[in-house]
């Protein structure tokens, strides 16, 4: 069965990956794929390090089945240098 | 309220009358104010507040405030905050920097420490436990970094006091301090810096040349350590995979920044895309680099790495540079030979310099020779984009105050006024030229081409100006927004060592048993450190005032198009500038201008500053 989730991306990363992007997933890959093939599609670059993401305001590892939850935040942590 | 994971009292030094007391914070306060930053904003505000806008930043009656966090000690790494009235910005800044003073003050029972007056000759503090002493430091005055941390050895080794670590744990300026340059930085351990803010300067200005700190007590108890393990336990596991940082450092922004994302500062901000590959952190590994992984106390990371660069027979030491310094005295000058732009890192580091601020001002002062404000006769010798013997001169002559240096010594926005003056141009005929916000020049991270982190009001709504470590954004409830680095700086945790925010509040909660929330954070916590901030930088003076419907804006170089790259044609929007600013400035709880409201100065519980605010709305002319 598909699952939709949506994943809202916050700050600077809305500019080069669009605010929102809602994906029907088939299977049930890691959260750290999705941002992947995002930003692969988007021609933009996510370093799965610095960023974090949340699902009902609660921190979500990369690593966890994205279709664990329906919807999710990601913000860029670890900003500068 | 008990406190854990803090002592609860400073370290209250007097250069002037050379007596040491202590200064007791009550718990509540760190509750409201966490530490580091929040606490800098409070302590200032109490002691300074009421006179704040007399106060000069480089005289007796400013503070100098060297203050840990919470998470001191416990938190992965080690940071710690410098601040006082700053004299770029004339409000406060949270200056951060790495050093091992941070825990060592821990562990001789202080969460900081404040320094006042003025010495009538150079001292240096030497904190050991309960022992503190103000010791001449004659001898050390005038000494560069590398040469003071020698003879700083020496002398502890004599005294029987210290002498194994290759750099005793202190705090130091170098001669740029001492000759109150205002882009001159706090220093540590050679490379580390606390540069936004010019608290080198205020140290200098004080005649401290060190604080050097030994603590051989334990810290103070965390109120859960069952938790406090687990969490350091996963959290280290966790930051040890963040290859990218920990193999390359932040220098991998080198030619990243300027290729990819068209965000790096080069000639002055007039680009910021270049295509210069052998400015890369590959060229840096294979020929400056001596040692890969450098860590401070506790850090699982290891970003900086020791680099060595030989000129003229003499070995000069920095960290990779990492990326701003980089960017700043490499690209922005023009240099793109990362060597010579890791040998200006090292002279800036020596000379006690920001390489940031310095690295803006220098580079303001290339182009005004370029655009012909400056001619060869005001610089005394040709300043041409590349030339890293003539920067590395420049460099000397800021620090030094010699001829043009003199000037540039007082940050690009004052110079940019001075050298108006000194032209017969009306102020914006130079200013168009200075990459700064209130004072403050902007890091190395552009927001043309918004493929970099630093949003469209990152600068502008800042209380920190142009510091890159503290940007404003939106959502303004989320870690875009400057309440999240105000957080972060109170705590005082290491930007890089950053986790989600479930993790960084569990991990304040598990040591000082407090239960912070993130909607505190955000509604309580952050807006009232930055509105303390922010009222103080409104009330500014005695030399300069800002005034937010003008001051609130990106440097006019940000509004010109990118002239080159794939973002070719991108500028901020002034438009979507000032939307963002006052959506912003109303999810804090300040009016249209930025100016917080006595309604949001009385939830904050800063009925104090009602009657400031009014001072400040006086002055704009904006109430009668």
């Amino acid at each position: 069965m598909n699952t939709k989730v949506c994943i809202r991306f916050l700050g600077a990363l809305a500019y080069q990956v669009g605010g929102e992007r809602c994906l029907e997933l088939e299977g049930c890959p890691p959260l750290s794929a999705l941002l992947e093939r995002i930003a692969r599609e988007n021609g933009a670059h996510i370093d799965l390090d610095t960023v974090a993401a949340y699902s009902g305001g609660r921190a979500v590892d990369l690593s966890e089945p994205s279709c664990r939850h329906t919807e999710y935040v990601v913000a860029r942590i670890a900003r500068g240098g | 309220m008990s406190l854990n994971g803090l002592w609860g009292k400073l370290l209250d030094v007097d250069l002037s009358t050379g007596k040491a007391t202590t200064y007791n914070v009550p718990p509540e306060v760190y509750r409201r104010f966490i530490g580091g930053r929040g606490l800098a904003a409070w302590i200032l505000w109490r002691e300074l507040g009421s006179r704040w806008q007399e106060v000069d930043p480089l005289g007796p009656d400013n503070l100098l405030l060297l203050l840990t966090g919470p998470l001191t000690g416990y938190y992965p790494g080690i940071k710690m905050v410098v601040s006082g009235k700053s004299p770029q910005s004339n409000g406060v800044v949270g200056s951060t920097l790495s050093s091992e003073v941070a825990v060592q003050l821990k562990a001789a029972g202080y969460d900081g420490i404040i320094i006042r007056g003025r010495a009538d000759s150079p001292v240096y503090l030497y904190v050991r436990d309960d022992s503190v002493e103000l010791r001449d430091a004659s001898k050390l005055w005038g000494l560069r970094g590398t040469e003071l941390l020698a003879r700083l050895r020496e002398e502890l080794k004599q005294d029987g006091r210290e002498g194994a670590k290759p750099s005793p744990p202190a705090l130091y300026i170098g001669p740029a301090g001492e000759n109150m340059v205002r882009t001159a930085a706090v220093m540590s351990n050679y490379a580390h810096a606390a540069g936004y803010g010019g608290y080198g300067a205020v140290m200098g200005s004080k005649k401290l040349k060190a604080v050097v700190v030994q603590g051989s007590g334990p810290l103070p108890e965390v109120a859960d350590p069952e938790g406090f393990a687990k969490l350091r336990r996963d959290l280290v596991a966790k930051l040890s995979k963040r290859h990218g940082l920990r193999y390359w450092g932040t220098a991998s922004g080198l030619y990243y920044h300027g290729y990819e994302t068209s965000s790096e500062p080069v000639r002055n901000w007039q680009e910021e895309w270049h295509d210069e590959k052998e400015f890369s952190v590959r060229v840096l590994e294979a020929g400056v680099w001596r040692k890969r992984f450098w860590a401070d106390w506790g850090c699982p990371l290891a970003c900086m790495k020791v680099s060595v660069v030989e000129k003229g027979g003499r070995a000069y030491v920095t960290d990779a540079p990492d990326y701003e310094m980089g960017a700043y005295l490499g690209a922005n000058l023009g240099v793109f030979n990362v060597k010579e732009a890791a040998l200006l890192s090292a002279v800036a580091d020596d000379l006690g310099l920001c390489g940031i601020q310095t690295g803006n001002v220098a580079g303001f002062a290339v182009e005004l020779c370029e655009k012909g404000v400056l001619s060869k006769e005001d610089v005394g010798y040709e300043l041409r984009w590349g030339d890293a013997d003539a920067m590395k001169r420049l460099l000397e002559d800021i620090a030094y105050r010699r001829g043009i240096g003199d000037v540039l010594a007082e940050g690009t926005y004052r110079a940019a006024l001075r050298i108006a003056k000194m032209k017969g141009l009306e102020p914006s005929e130079v200013l168009r030229y200075a990459v700064q916000v209130k004072g403050i020049g902007v890091g190395a991270h552009g927001i043309r081409s918004k493929r970099d982190y630093p949003q469209p009001i990152a600068y502008a709504a800042s209380v920190q100006g142009g510091d890159h470590t503290s940007v404003a954004g939106l959502p303004a409830d989320s870690t875009e927004s400057e309440s999240w680095a105000a957080l972060l700086d109170s705590l005082v945790v290491c930007m890089f060592l950053e986790a989600d925010e479930d993790t960084m509040l569990g991990y304040l909660n598990t040591v000082t048993g407090w239960d912070v929330t993130r909607e505190e954070v955000y509604r309580e916590v952050g807006p009232r450190i930055l509105t303390l901030q922010r009222l103080l930088l409104l009330l500014g003076g005695p030399d300069v005032y800002w005034d937010p419907r003008i001051h609130d804006d990106n440097p006019p170089r940000f509004y010109e198009p990118l002239p080159s790259g794939p973002y070719r044609g991108a500028k901020a929007d002034r438009e979507e500038v000032e939307k963002m600013k006052r959506e912003y400035y109303k999810a804090l709880g300040w009016d249209e201008h930025g100016i917080p409201t006595e309604e949001t100065l009385r939830s904050l519980g800063l009925e104090d500053a009602v009657s400031a605010v009014k001072a400040v709305r006086r002055r704009l002319g904006l109430e009668p």
